[in-house]
Parts: structure tokens; sequence; C-alpha cells
């Protein structure tokens, strides 16, 4: 080779090695690049020591404590849609831009401050209290959690639905088109073939209040009752809603998140504190409680209020003197190591909490732990003189005999012969201590247990004292043989109960999610008995059903929103056949006319339960008792949340011949809107209006006020409202022609009628009530109102309510509510807000209905039984041990919710959720720390990793509620012919609910398996088998 | 590690926590690797933060108000909380123990002297800042910190970590991450004013507080009360789990990786 | 079973992404070969001349190729001025940071001096080359040696501070224990030695006639350093396992009962020994030495991945927490694309000075 050759060939390779350097320096060449012409190769920053932090919303000046407020920035008050809790917020937002900076607490907010300040304090005060000025910010704050800081993104995410979409393709084939607000009203209004795929009914014609939907059932009421609605919960406009659906549509049938969030916990809890209608609960009055019991629930993992539960229980048990006790399968955050011996957890078979109940019931009963002096007290009269908020029925006498006409009801007056039957001096009898039969509400005093016959119109018949009746149910098993049901060790049960006992009346229970087993209603009546026992209802530092609320959409002092011309109400039968006994039927008496036995019925009829969306589903797509041809789902997502549901009715939901007409309200598409027809886009967090109550254990009464702090995002009316569940049901009520929706339906205290045409008119109106309610609160100062930044809102006000209202609804935006001070908490020794229904060791509604398979009556006090189906088998009977080893159970995420998977912020911390799996089951089925294990169910199989440790319960596998999502952004979907690319990282983890399966002994897949007595869904104790997966890249 | 060393460290733990109640003037002086003089901030205030971990939920409503108030990058933190189960010594007793971690303003911060620039330095108050527009991003800075509380922010190119929000402590507000904690397990403030909470606190429970890796000799100055020994320096656990699957089972990663 | 579970922690990114190691790998080079001249070229040994040239290629091409990949690890490279505007004597960055220019500088007018007779023979041919040979020579006059000689003395002792800064640097962050030892330094500058020795048996068998006498003597000083190596190993670990240095122990302490690290160590183990082994067999049968190139491949594989594992891998080691962050090297700038980038734009600046400058003929070494 020539020299020439060579170098030329030698060139080229330096040349070739140059380009791969240029290739290689790319990322170099690009930072310099970008750092020569902008100084810097990141992106600028607006201060050299603060970067890109925000701009602080206010100075505080350190030696005056004097406010200055950032001119560029509005901070105003409203709700947090971050979970249930629904907390008043202060939003930070960026005035040029309408931007949310950051959320954190509203001071005044009892589910959000340390101590809530005084309504009166200014707002500038306040945010001096918010301040480190001499430490005030820190010694009482008021705090956003992690969701809450971190859920503003869902108003800028991608993932919103901004316009009203009808599906293109089948339903639940992800294909959409925009169409206008109107036309999406005239489509379902009217009707017609709207898909190509025939004729679907339209709202018009459904809304029939007249004809009877089925002539052979006429208990079933009119066709308008064939229109379901649906939606999560409160989230401040049910009020609207429900006078759409019950007063102007008129359908029966509307359900909530309710059956599949913690009925059974919540009826049960209602039957302790007889209240078998809205199912009262209460929770530890922490800042005093000297113990706690947390069984099935887990105050700052989850539980409601979430944030309250979690700053108080910490604080409790760092700077107060408060001991608690963790039953629950898994190990949460609730239990501390910091906190050392203030607390600990003790593990628990899933579903077997009325075990360990009855076990303590038994123990406190036998050893005479109990508080004597309460439960002797018959009736009002002893309760007052003894100084008693209320007292319990442990010593009324409940009529034994089955064959008796009242057998299960309590033995009155008038059974003696000494009052009227149902007439208001008809009392309970008891036995006071000479031993005669008296009235309860004549005796001071009465014996806590008696069994003995007493002659009555009917006869002889044997009767029973509620505590006698309770005693004979937890006596029926030995401490022993309740602690090998339940897994833990029967000395460690004797502990906890002469530990929880030791305390007085200053010792609480409490529970919740971890009753929706297969036995939770009798489990959360049992927990909340020890309440009852202890007689720690209505004391400082017992239990505390709470404030309550300020109702401002009722029939108010300044404007009435519950009565309106042509108001109707609903008839008929649920379509959960709840509320309704099955005795009073056409079909039972069809089938006693026919001789035959009634029982068991076709399916449940519980009439205990409320309206359940967990029968209201499936029955109304199966047609027993009838079929639904249109269905308005608001904000709510059974699919995801229901375990077992999807697989059962996925299929049925998609098939139109099943129904018509499926229209969802959502700010998002999530796992069941998927399959809507229509999806009309909601304002989503800080935009929304409404009302929002309290939760119980918030000892002062209090209402949060929510507002649009930002303009909603999404499509306007034709009249230029946006598009929201507000307007919706407004724009809908119109186009039906109802009553309750227009000009002149709304009657205000001096006579003159109003419109109800847009969302303020409802609201702001319903802000009169409250800001007028007794003592009006006073106007709000133009530093207040600059303050709150609420002078967007104040044209709306002035211009939609009195001159005399304006300024007193202008202080309850500027405060974000109303809230009751915190002096109203106490009454000396006992809680300023007392629950005064007589408390019920035996519940008489209980004890006298009757289950509609066997025809037999339920009991009426707690009891211990194992999780059973339907028709009372056991769960074990089905799906034995050896083939379904463990038993899997949920707990919330502390990070996450069921609808937050869409936050980065969240998703940075935690992306996934390993379940938990104890050494001793994962050596028995060979898993190792970090595999991937495949879980099985009778009813579903998912992949998961395994988390192997101590901190579950063995024999139990954890799953975290709230990932294995499936929509909420994880798929894509065709919009106007573009594809909206889906996350995968959304669909991370697994949901214990695709686990769930329907009820063996239900007709062929009718159901899911139920809770008995209340059609709760089961998502705890759901039988698995695990086995390593080796195959998986 | 053996228990006799564990409890040592927690011992030396206790003993720097304490040591850091003494005031020291700043020591500077020029010899390679030490601290360079202070500058800025107030030299009358030394800001510190004690938390309280019996009153930690685990949250996280710090690490998502940090992240949010001071634009971090997505997977990158300034603060974060830490999670474990852990078994009690003596009694057996399983219990789960949060952890939050930040930078410590250390009173002999090993991140400062390595700067090549001067970009990244100690204020007179204490607080360790870094000055982004003199920062070259070599990272050395963020090798030196013990506690991983440095990280290149993505977007700006720069060290960034916590400042004990100087930007918000400067005109009188609280931190995001203090204003936003639930359980009110952090405290902030001046411990050369003995009235402060903070000062007044650590008077309480002298004897209690702990700090991090005190054998780095970094004298931190943020303080835990209710800290297990075990995990002043790095905990000998078993590790996360880290790999991310989705619901077929494949591994899908960190979402938010660097 | 183990008592602590981590349930939750964050996950960091590695903060010195692959540039430094080739940085680090082809400074030590640099230094390294640089050594290797200072016997034929300072000192004029006759028989040592060879290596020389060969070893002056690789300093110089290595020496200007690494400052361009260490201002690829600057997030912000174009700020690498500030460096020079707030000197900051307390940081080795900084210091370093003075000292590779001056190092670089006198590198460059070491070699220049060594090549400039050559270069000013070649100028007076035709073409191009010949052309540039006569610009770069700046002129015809005559250097004495004694410049030759400053210049190297300078290179040398320069390249003692980048051997210090550099092994420092890395060594005083007491926040990384494996990095935390006075035996890092030594053992950059041992390892750096081995690869040098390598990479000039290999430029030995590429570029020249494979000269046996090249390779004897690179495969001698691989040998040796690689005896010190393990010495050096030796002491590390018995300071860890005696607890001499508690740094040290808590280095062993992070990556107990860790598989990978483990088969790590395994591995440099055996590779190692195997280069010993290939080192003094080669020596020893003659016949070998032509093979020696095997021996330098395995050399500069534990030059770089010694860098490899110092540099990245402990990176991964969490300092807070239980674990190992995951690093999976990028396929981008960042990343494999990166190193590879490196290496090439080393092989151009090797082939241009090949072809620029007749390396291979007589060294100033001699002449006075
Ligand atoms: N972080 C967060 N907080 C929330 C929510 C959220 O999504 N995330 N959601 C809010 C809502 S809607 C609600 S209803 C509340 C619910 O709040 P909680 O009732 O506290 O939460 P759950 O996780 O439903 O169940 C409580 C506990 O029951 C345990 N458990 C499961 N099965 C059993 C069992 O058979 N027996 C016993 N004893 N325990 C069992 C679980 O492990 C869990 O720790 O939380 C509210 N707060
Ligand atoms: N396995 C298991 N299952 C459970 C639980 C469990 O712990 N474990 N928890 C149960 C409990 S307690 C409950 S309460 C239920 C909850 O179940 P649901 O109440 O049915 O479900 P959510 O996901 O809360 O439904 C709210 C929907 O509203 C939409 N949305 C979210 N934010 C906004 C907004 O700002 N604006 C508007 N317009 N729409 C919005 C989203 O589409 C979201 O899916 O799940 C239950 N299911
Ligand atoms: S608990 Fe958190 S997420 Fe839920 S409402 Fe309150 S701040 Fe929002
Ligand atoms: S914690 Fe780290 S970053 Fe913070 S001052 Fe200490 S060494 Fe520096
Ligand atoms: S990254 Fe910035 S602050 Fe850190 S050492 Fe380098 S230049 Fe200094
Ligand atoms: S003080 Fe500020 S920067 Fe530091 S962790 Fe808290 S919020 Fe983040
Ligand atoms: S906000 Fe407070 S309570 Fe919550 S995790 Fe952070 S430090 Fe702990
Ligand atoms: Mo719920």
């Amino acid at each position: 080779m020539d020299k020439n050759r060579r170098n030329f060939l030698k060139g080229a390779a330096a040349a070739g090695g140059a380009a791969t350097f240029a290739a290689g320096y790319y990322g170099p060449l690009e930072k310099m690049g970008k750092g020569l012409v902008n100084g810097t190769s990141g992106k600028a920053t607006a201060d050299r020591l603060h970067g890109n932090s925000l701009a602080p919303e206010y100075t505080v000046n350190p030696q005056t404590g004097e406010v200055a407020l950032n001119p560029d920035q509005r901070i105003a008050f409203t709700v947090c849609y971050g979970c249930t809790t629904k907390c008043g917020v202060r939003v930070r937002i960026d005035k040029n831009e309408d931007k949310v900076l950051r959320v954190s607490g509203n001071p005044y907010h009892p589910l959000s401050a340390d101590e809530h300040l005084d309504e009166n304090t200014p707002v500038l005060e306040a945010f001096q209290r918010m301040s480190s000025f001499k430490d005030q910010g820190q010694l009482n704050r008021s705090t956003a959690c992690a969701r809450g800081n971190a859920a503003m993104a869902q108003l800028t995410s991608d993932q919103r639905v901004t316009n009203c979409l009808k599906r293109t393709g089948p339903r639940g084939s992800n294909q959409w088109e925009s169409v206008p607000f109107e036309q999406l009203l005239d489509e379902i209004v009217a009707g017609g073939d709207l898909f190509g795929e025939g004729q679907v009914e339209g709202l018009r014609s459904i809304r029939d209040v007249k004809t009877p939907l089925d002539p052979d059932n006429p208990e079933y009421g009119p066709k308008a009752n064939q229109l379901l609605m649906m939606e999560a919960t409160d989230y401040g406009r049910s009020a609207l809603l429900k006078r759409f659906a019950f007063n102007a549509f008129g359908t029966r049938n509307y359900g909530h998140h309710g059956a599949y969030c913690g009925l059974a916990f919540r009826m049960g809890s209602g039957a302790l504190m007889n209240d078998m209608g809205k199912f009262a609960h209460v929770k530890p009055d922490y800042a005093n409680v000297k113990f706690a019991l947390f069984i099935g629930t887990a105050p700052s993992q989850a539980g409601n209020p979430f944030k309250r539960g979690g700053r108080m229980l910490a604080q409790a048990r760092t700077t107060g003197d408060m001991e608690y006790v963790l039953v629950d399968p898994a190990l949460t955050a609730a239990a501390s190591h910091s906190a050392g011996d203030r607390n600990r957890w003790i593990s628990i078979l899933p579903g077997t909490d009325t075990a360990l109940a009855m076990a303590l019931i038994r123990w406190m009963l036998v050893n005479e732990a109990y508080a004597k002096d309460f439960l002797g007290l018959p009736g009002n009269l002893a309760a007052e003189s003894a100084g008693e908020a209320g007292h319990s029925n442990a010593t009324h006498l409940v009529i034994e005999d089955d064959n008796h006409p009242r057998a299960g009801h309590f033995l009155r007056l008038s059974d003696i012969g000494q009052a009227e039957a149902g007439a208001d001096e008809d009392h309970p009898v008891v036995v006071n201590s000479e031993g005669q039969l008296v009235s309860a509400e004549a005796a001071k005093r009465a014996q806590l247990f008696i069994e003995r016959t007493v002659e009555t119109g009917e006869g002889l018949v044997t009767v029973r004292s509620s505590l006698f009746k309770l005693r004979k149910e937890a006596t029926q098993f030995s401490i022993e043989e309740y602690a090998d049901i339940c897994g833990i060790h029967a000395d460690v049960i004797r502990k906890l109960a002469k530990r929880f006992t030791s305390f007085g009346r200053k010792a609480a229970a409490d529970t919740h999610g971890g009753m929706m087993s297969g036995a939770g209603f009798y489990a959360a009546y049992g927990i909340n008995m020890l309440n009852l026992l202890a007689g720690s209802f209505n004391h400082k530092g017992g239990v505390a059903k709470g404030g309550g609320k300020f109702n401002g959409m009722g029939a108010g002092p300044r404007y009435d929103l519950a009565n309106f011309p042509g108001k109707i109400g609903p008839k008929g039968v649920f379509l959960s056949r709840s509320k309704f006994p099955y005795e009073k039927t056409s079909e039972y008496k069809r089938h006693v006319a026919a001789g035959e036995s009634p029982y068991p019925a076709s399916a449940p009829w519980r009439k205990l339960a409320p309206p359940i969306l967990t029968e209201h589903l499936l029955s109304g797509l199966d047609g027993y008792p009838y079929k639904i041809k249109a269905m308005i789902g608001v904000m709510a997502n059974p699919m995801y949340g229901q375990a077992g549901l999807s697989a059962l009715f996925e299929d049925k939901l998609k098939d139109p011949q099943n129904i018509g007409l499926y229209v969802a309200v959502d700010g998002f598409i999530n796992e069941t809107n998927r399959f809507a027809d229509y999806i009309v886009p909601d304002s989503v967090m800080y935009e929304v209006w409404g009302f929002t109550g309290a939760w119980s254990g918030t000892l002062t009464k209090m209402t949060t006020a929510c507002w649009p702090v930002v303009e909603p995002r999404q499509a306007k009316t034709a009249a230029g409202e946006p598009v929201s569940m507000d307007s919706f049901f407004i724009e809908l009520g119109k186009r039906l022609e109802l009553p309750g929706f227009g000009d002149n339906v709304i009657k205000g205290a001096d006579g003159k009628m109003h419109g109800l045409n847009r969302a303020e008119d409802f609201y702001l109106r319903a802000a009169a009530n409250i800001a007028m309610a007794s003592k009006p609160l006073a106007d709000a100062t133009e530093e207040d109102i600059t303050a709150s930044g609420i002078e967007p809102l104040m044209d709306r006000i002035k211009s939609t309510v009195s001159a005399e209202e304006a300024g007193p609804v202008a202080h309850l935006y500027s405060r974000g509510g109303r809230f009751e001070t915190m002096e109203k908490a106490y009454d000396g020794e006992k809680l300023g807000h007392t629950w005064t229904r007589p408390l019920c060791v035996y519940n008489e509604q209980v004890g006298t209905t009757i289950d509609s398979y066997s025809g037999k009556r339920h009991v009426g006090t707690p009891t211990h039984h194992a999780p059973r189906f339907w028709d009372g088998s056991l769960l074990r009977e089905h799906y034995s041990e050896e083939e379904w080893p463990l038993l899997a159970f949920s707990f919330k995420s502390n990070l996450m919710n069921s609808y937050a998977i869409g936050l980065e912020r969240l998703r940075m911390i935690k992306p996934y959720n390993p379940v938990l799996l104890h050494h001793n089951d994962a050596k028995k089925f060979g898993v190792s720390h970090g595999d991937t294990i495949s879980i099985e169910s009778p009813g579903g199989k998912v992949l998961a990793l395994a988390l192997v440790g101590d901190n579950v319960h063995e024999g139990a596998l954890g799953i975290e509620h709230g990932y294995g999502h499936r929509e909420l952004g994880a798929a894509s979907h065709i919009i106007d012919g573009k594809e909206r690319a889906g996350n995968p990282y959304l669909s991370a983890g697994v949901n214990i609910n695709d686990l769930g399966f329907s009820d063996p002994t239900r007709k062929d897949g009718t159901a899911t398996w139920l809770e008995n007595v209340s059609g709760a869904a089961i998502r705890q104790g759901l039988p698995v088998k695990v086995r390593v997966v080796a195959d998986i890249a | 590690m053996d228990k006799i060393r564990r409890a040592l460290l927690g011992q030396i733990a206790k003993l720097t926590a304490g040591a850091a109640l003494v005031p020291l003037s700043s020591i500077a002086s020029a010899g390679i690797n030490d601290q360079p003089p202070r500058r800025e901030g107030d030299p009358d205030k030394r800001y510190a933060m004690l938390i309280d971990l019996r009153a930690c939920i685990g949250c996280q409503a710090c690490t998502v108000s940090c992240h949010i108030e001071n634009e971090a990058p997505l997977g990158s933190f300034r603060t974060i909380v830490s999670q474990y189960e852990v078994e009690h010594e003596e009694t057996g007793d399983v219990a789960t123990f949060m952890l939050p971690r930040l930078c410590n303003h250390c009173e002999n911060p090993p991140c400062v002297p390595v700067c090549p620039v001067q970009a990244t330095f100690q204020r007179q108050d204490g607080i360790v800042v870094v000055d982004n527009e003199a920062c070259v991003g070599c990272a050395y800075c963020v090798q030196a910190c013990p506690y991983d509380a440095r990280f290149i922010n993505e977007h700006t190119q720069t060290a960034d970590k916590c400042t004990f929000c100087a930007h918000r402590l400067d005109v009188g507000l609280l931190p995001a991450c203090v204003e936003s904690c639930v359980g009110g397990a952090r405290i902030i403030g001046d411990i050369r004013d003995p009235d402060s909470q903070i000062s007044r606190m650590m008077k309480e429970h002298y004897n209690e507080l702990m700090v991090l890796k005190p054998e780095m000799g970094t004298s931190p100055h943020v303080f835990y009360l209710g800290m297990d020994e075990r995990f002043v320096s790095r905990p000998d656990a078993k590790p996360a789990i880290w790999d991310v699957r989705d619901q077929q089972g494949e591994e899908i990663g960190y979402e938010f990786g660097h | 079973m183990n008592s602590v579970i981590e349930v939750l922690a964050p996950r960091y990114g590695i903060a010195w992404y692959p540039w430094a190691v080739q940085y680090f790998f082809l400074i030590a080079v640099s230094y390294s070969a640089l050594l290797l001249t200072v016997p034929g070229l300072l000192f004029g040994k006759k028989n040592y001349e060879s290596l020389a040239k060969v070893a002056l290629l690789v300093t110089v091409s290595c020496t200007l190729v690494g400052p361009v990949a260490l201002l690829a690890d600057l997030h912000q490279p174009l700020r690498f001025w500030h460096f020079y505007a707030n000197l900051t004597p307390w940081s080795w960055m900084s210091i370093g940071s003075l000292m590779l220019p001056v190092y670089l500088m006198l590198v460059v007018a070491y070699a220049w001096l060594a090549w400039r007779p050559a270069m000013q023979e070649q100028a007076q041919g035709e073409g191009w080359i010949a052309k540039l040979s006569g610009w770069i020579s700046l002129g015809q006059w005559h250097a004495p040696r004694w410049m030759l000689v400053v210049a190297g003395l300078g290179a040398l002792l320069f390249s003692f501070g980048i051997m210090v800064y550099t092994g420092a640097e890395v060594a005083i962050v007491k926040a990384r224990p494996l990095w935390d030892t006075h035996w890092l330094p030594v053992m950059f500058v041992l390892t750096g030695l081995v690869a040098a020795s390598g990479l000039v048996i290999l430029i030995n068998r590429l570029m020249t006639g494979n000269d046996e006498e090249v390779n004897e003597q690179g495969l001698k000083v691989i040998f040796v350093t690689m005896i010190l190596a393990a010495l050096v190993a030796a002491l590390w670990i018995s300071e860890g396992i005696t607890g001499f240095s508690p740094s040290v122990e808590a280095a062993f302490a992070s990556l107990q009962r860790n598989p990978e690290w483990r088969a790590v160590a395994i591995y440099g183990l055996l590779v190692g020994i195997a280069l010993a082994l290939c080192a003094i067999v080669m020596l020893r049968r003659p016949s070998w030495l032509g093979r020696s190139w095997i021996a330098g491949l395995l050399a500069v594989h534990i030059g770089w991945t010694f860098r490899w594992m110092v540099l990245m891998e402990v990176q991964t080691v969490a300092k807070n927490t239980a674990g190992y962050y995951h690093y999976a090297i990028e396929a981008g700038s960042s990343g494999l694309l990166g190193i590879i980038g490196t290496f090439g734009l080393w092989l151009a600046a090797l082939l241009i000075i090949d072809i620029l400058v007749p390396w291979k003929k007589g060294l100033q070494a001699s002449t006075h």
C-alpha cells in the first residue's frame, strides 16, 4: 500500500472515530448550545438560590406580624376531592394564569386544622396564625395530606373528559366522538336509533310516574323507577341530584357506594345506635380518650376522616396520653414503632371478627367489667336523673317464644295490659330491683340479667332481658374456642379485654372497612357493643357521634330548597329489594296462595338494608324484581370498587338489550363509565359548587362550602355555563319539563319565587340558608373578601341573594364554610353533641326481621358466625381450606385512593402495590420476597409481587387498595378519531376486586358475594391460592 | 451490624445531637476540604429541624408539598419518608417505622467544601444552599453528601436540595413540609432563640434526640425524636421491591427513573 | 428471618455518568504512559526508546481526549469557566481544574519537542503534510534538549498532581465508604499503569512491528504492578476485617450478602490472577512474547473495568437505604454512545497524530 492510500484509510478511520464521537457527544453539545443561548443548560431559574420555588403567597413582618398579600396570588377556601374525607382546604392560585399553585389546609376547618380557628377571626389574622411568626403556624397547623397536595393535578390532567362524549363503537369499545351538550340532551330525552343498534327509549318516555312498571307486581311502582341513578357519595352536590331523581323525575332507584364502602359496619353500628335509617356511627374522642381499640380500621393508614384521624392519633400518642391497640390482618401505618408501647398491633384472620368481639363481650360480662350503673338505667327519666345523656335497652325484656305474635319484640306495657298498644306511653317493660315488672320510664334502675315467664294477653311467655340475651350469645363458646377461630391467642384476648375495661368510660372501640367480610354486620354490631358495655357513649374521652352539619339544602330559613310546586315523592320497591319485607310482595302472596313455601325467595329481600348498588346493578339488568331502561351515573366506579362485579357485570352491561341508555357524568373515564353511551364532562376538584358535611367524631357542627375557585376547564353549554353535574340536571330537568327546575321553583322567605337555571341559583341560596341560620354570620369585611380570594364570586353573590344576605354569604365563603367554635365540643365531662336514642344491646328491628332465605328471624344481638353465603352455608363448605389455603383481604393505601392513580406525584412515591404474605406461608408455598406470584380465587386470577414478612396474619394475604387499574388513564381511547394513549404505569399492581366471585348459592351468577343482613360487598376474606410464576420476564 | 456497635452508634447519634446545642461559631479554615466561611443569611440565627417520629404517620404530605413548592422533577426528592416494617427487639411486636429524610443542614457539611466553584455554601443561619447560577453541575456535592439529600435537578441541570424553604422562612412563612405535616411531626425554628418551640423541645428531650450517621462527623441539624438506633445509619434491612410489574407480570421499570 | 423490611424507599439515579469513567481511564492511561516514556525519552536510555515512542503516542492521545470526556460530565459544560473565575483552593476538583490544563500543555510541549526533529525533517518534503509539519514545528530552529527535559519534568511533576487529585477527589468522599480509603488513589495509579502498559503493548502490535522489547518491558510493568495491586487489595481488605478502618468496614457492610458484588469480587480476582500469570508465562517463554497483545487486552480491560466498578457501580450502593439502586446503562449520549464516542475521539486523535507525526522515527531523546 502506498503511503497516500494508507493515510487516506487512516484519515477515513479517524473521521469515523470523530463521527462516532460527535454522535456520542450530542448530549453535552446540546447542553453547551443551550448554555450558550440561555446562560444555562437547563430551565432558567427565577432566583439564584431558590430556583423555581413558588413565590410566597404572603409575607409576615417579623416584628409586627403584619401580613402583606402577594398581589399576583389569591388564596381561596374550598373542598378537597382527594378522598371522601372532603377536607376544607386553602388553595393558592396564580391570579394571572388562573392556575392552582399549591394547597394546604383551611385554618377554620375542623377536618384540616389542629384546633380550628374561630369563624370570627379576620382572614388576615388567620394567615398570620399559619405563619412562622412566633411559631404559631406549627403550634396549630392546618394541612392537606399527600393526596390532597397532589390532587391539584386532576384539574390539568390530560385524562380529563372536557367535552360531551358519545360512543361511536359498541359499548366499552373505547371509541368516542365529541357532541354539543344540547345534542346530548336532545338525544337522551327523545331516544331513537342513537347508535345504529336499534331503538333506544328516551328519558321522556321512561319518565312515567303513573303507569305501573309491572301490573302483576303493582308494589314495584311506576315506570319512572326504570331509571337508576348512581353516585359515589355526597361530595356536596347530592341534594341537587336527589331533587332531580326523587322529587322531579320520580324514580325510586338511587344508589351510592355505601354498600361497597362500609355498609356492614354502618349497619352494625346503626343497629347498636338504634338508627336503622341513617346508620349513625361514632369515632373515638381522640383528644381525651385513654384507650382505643381499632378493629378493622386503621386511622392514619385510611379511616374517615383520614387526615383528621391521622393527626389526632399522632398527637394523642405523642403529646396526649392515649394508648391503643390495632386488630387487623395487616400491619398498617397506624402501628407506630416510634410511639413504642403506646400502641400495639395484633393480627387477626380475616372475616373472624365476630369471634373476637364475642370473646371480648364474654369476658366483660363474665367478669362484670361493664358500666353497670349506666346499663341499669332503663329509660329517659332514669338517665336524666343520673345525669346521663341517654340510656340503653340492656334491661328491656324481649319476648322469646317463637309462636308468640310479637316474638322478638320488646315486652311492652300493652302486652301486660297496662297501656294501649302503640300509644305514646306504651313503654317497654323492665324488672326493677324488687323483681316487679315496671315501665322502663318509671324505674330509676332495673335488673340487668332477667330470664322469666310473664303472663301476657297471648298467654304465658318467656322473656329475657337484652343483656341476658347478649350473655347467652357470648357464652356459646369459650374464649379458647373464639381464640382458635380468630387466630389471636386466648391470653391476648383476655389481656386486651382487661386493658380495655381498665380505663372505664374513657375507652373506645372503633371499626370500619375491616367489617366488609362475610360476617361483617354482626362483627360491627359486636365491636360497637364494647362501647356500650364500657359506657363510653357521649362521654369526653369516649366515643362521639359528632356535631353534625348545617343543612342549607332543605327548607331553610331563607329559601326552601326542599319543596317546590309539583314536587313528587318516589314510590315502589327498590331494585335492590331493600327496606321492603319480602312478606309484603305479591310474589310472596302468590306462593302462599298456591300453598307453596314462600322461602327461599328468588333472591334476597333485605328489609333492614338501605337501597344498595351492590344489588341494584345486577338486579336492574337481570330483571328481578324488574329491569331498568336507563342509568345515570355520577362519579361512581363500582366496577373497580366492588369485589367480583366486573366479571359478572361487564358482558351484561355491554349488551344494549339489557339496558338501553347509560349516561355518565364524570371528570374522567373510569372502569365503569367506559361502558357508558354518553359521558357528560364534569367539574373537577376546586371547580365545584357544593356543601359537604362533617364526619363522625368531629365534635363541633360544621359545613364546608365549596365554589369554583378556578374556572372550570370543560366545555360550556349554549348559555355559557360550564357543563357539569349541576348544569346537566338543571337543563335535563328543564328539557323534560320536570317540576323543580327552571323559573319560579325556589320559594324565598319573603314568599317570592326564584328560578333554578344555573348552579349558583341553588348553591348560593343554600349558602344563605346556612349563613343566616340561627344567629346569622356577620358581614364579611372588604379585607376578608380580598384575603380569601372571593372577589370573583362577589358579583354572583350580589346578583343571586338579597342585599341583607350577601354579607353573611360572603362571610361564609371567606371562611370556607360555617363552623361552630371549639368551645361547643364539650359540656363538662360530656360531649357537646350527644346521641340520645336508646342504645341497643338488643335491636328489636333486627331481631324481628325475617331472613328471606330461611324464613327465620335474625339474631337481634351481636352473635358469632363464620363467613357465609346467602343460604346460610359457610364459605369453607364451598371453598375448602385445602384448595384455597389463604384468605385475601384488602386495606386502603395511605397514599392512594380509588381514583388517585393518575397523580404522578403519588405514583413517584409508591408506583405499585406488592402484596403482603406471611413468611410461614411464603415458605409453605415456596415464595421468596420479591417473587412474582399468581393469586387465584374462585372468581379470578391476578399476578402480583410478594412482599414477604411479618406484616400480615399467617394464612392471610393482604392487598393494598388503589392500584391495578384498567382505566382512569391506563387504557387508550379513540376520541374524535384521535388516539388518547393510555399509560401502562397506571395499571401497575393489583386490585383485589378482580378476585371477587359470585355467591354460589344464588341463582347462577346473579350476584357477587354479599353480606347477608346488609348486602354489603365482601372484600375481606376471599379464599385464594398462590403459586410462584417462574416463566415471567 | 452487631448490637454493641449499633448501640454505640446510637450513643454517638445522641451525643452529636446534644453537641449541636452548644452554639458553635462557624469554624472556617483554609485547608483542603475544610469548611469555607459562611456567607449571607442572618448571622444571629441558626435554623434547625426537629422531627418527632412518634407523631409521624408516614403520610408523605411533606414529600408532595415540598415537591410542588420547589418544583422538583418527578422522581427526585428534597424530602421523602422511608417506611419500614420493624420488629421490636424486646417485645417482638411488629410495627411501622417512618423516617422522614431531608438535608440535615449539617454544621460540618461535606457537600460544601468539595464544590469547585463555591456554588454551594452555607448561610450564616446554617442553611446550606446552592447558587444555581454558579453551579456547573459537576455533581461532586451529590456524591459527598452522606444522606442522599442532593440530586442534580434534571430541569435546571444544577444541584438541588432542601433549602429549609429559605424563600419562605425569610418572609415569615413555614416551609412547605412543615406547614403540611399532618402528624405535626416536623418542627423548624431558630435554635439560638431559647424561646422557640424547637429550642424548648430540644431542651425537654435533650437525652433522646438523635441524628443520622453521626459517624460521618457532619453534625446534622435535623434532630429525631423517637428514633431507633437501628436506623441511625444505613439500616440492615430487607430492601424494598423495586421492580414495577404490570398486570401481565411484565417488568415495566420505574416510570420516573433518570 | 430478617426483622426489618424496607417497605418504601426512594430510588436515586446516579450523579456521575460513564463520562467520568472515560475521563478517569484516559487520564490515568495518560499519566501512566507518560511514566513509561521517562527512561527512554527523558533519561535517554536507548533500550527503552521503542517503549517511549509508543508510550508517548498513547500519552498524547489520551491527554487530549480525557478533558473532553470530563467536560461532558458537567451538567453545565459551558460553565466550565466558572472553575477559573472562582478559584477554590479547598476543593480537590478545583485544584484539579487548575492542574489539568497545565499538565495538558506540558505533555503537548514535551511531545512536540520530542517529535519536532522528525517533523522538521518531514517538513522538507512535498505535499500538505509537509507544509503542515512546517507550521507545527514553528520553523527550523534547533530546540535544545534542556527544553524537552524541562517540559518532561514539568509534565511529570503535574502528572503526580493529576494522580493525587484524581485519587483524592474520590477518596475523600466519606459518604461512600467504598471510595473513602487512602488505598484508592494508589489503586488508581497501579491499575492505570497496568492499562497504559496494556495499551502500549496493543499499539505496539497494531501500529509498529510488534517490537518484542516493548512487549517485554510492558509485561514486566504489568506483572509488578499487578503484584502491588494485589498487595494493596489485601491491605484494604485487612483494614476492613480488623476494623482498623471503620470506613472500610462500612464499605464491606454495604455489600453484605449481595451476590452480584460477590461475583464481581471473584471475577476481579480471577482476571487479576489470569493477567499476572499471563505476564509471567510470556516473560518466561520468549516465543510467546509475540502474543503479548492478549495480556494487553486483559490489562486494558482491568484498568477500565476497575474504574467502571469504582465510579459507576459504587454509585448504586444506596447511602441511606437498604438496597442497591438499579443502574442500567442507557443507549444514548450519557451511556453507551458516550462511551463509544469517547473511544472514537481517541481513535481519531491517535490516527491524526499518526498521519501527521512521524512518531516512529527517532525521538529527540538521543539528540543533544
Ligand atoms: N388514604 C386513604 N384514606 C382514605 C381513603 C382512601 O382511599 N385512602 N378512603 C376513605 C374511605 S371512602 C373510607 S370508607 C375510609 C375507610 O377507612 P378504613 O376502614 O380504615 O379502611 P379499610 O382499608 O377499608 O379497612 C380498614 C382495615 O381493615 C383491615 N381488615 C381487612 N379485613 C379485615 C378483617 O376481616 N378483620 C379486621 N379486623 N380487619 C380487617 C384492613 O387491613 C384495613 O387495615 O377511609 C377513607 N380514607
Ligand atoms: N378491594 C377494595 N375495594 C374497595 C375498597 C377497598 O378498600 N378495597 N374501598 C371501598 C370504599 S370504602 C369505597 S368508598 C369505594 C369507592 O368507590 P366509588 O365511590 O364507586 O369509586 P370512586 O373511584 O371513588 O369514584 C369516583 C369517580 O369519580 C371520578 N372523579 C374523581 N375525581 C373527580 C372530580 O374531581 N370530579 C368529577 N366530576 N369526577 C371525579 C372518577 O372517575 C372516579 O372513578 O370503593 C370500595 N372498594
Ligand atoms: S384526607 Fe387528604 S385527600 Fe382526603 S380530603 Fe382531606 S386533604 Fe383531601
Ligand atoms: S445533609 Fe448532605 S446536603 Fe445537607 S448539608 Fe449535610 S451533607 Fe450537605
Ligand atoms: S454540582 Fe454545583 S453545587 Fe454541586 S459541587 Fe458541582 S458546582 Fe458545586
Ligand atoms: S424545608 Fe422546604 S425544601 Fe426542605 S424538605 Fe421541607 S419543603 Fe422541602
Ligand atoms: S407530613 Fe409529617 S406526618 Fe406526614 S409523613 Fe411527613 S413528617 Fe410524617
Ligand atoms: Mo368508603
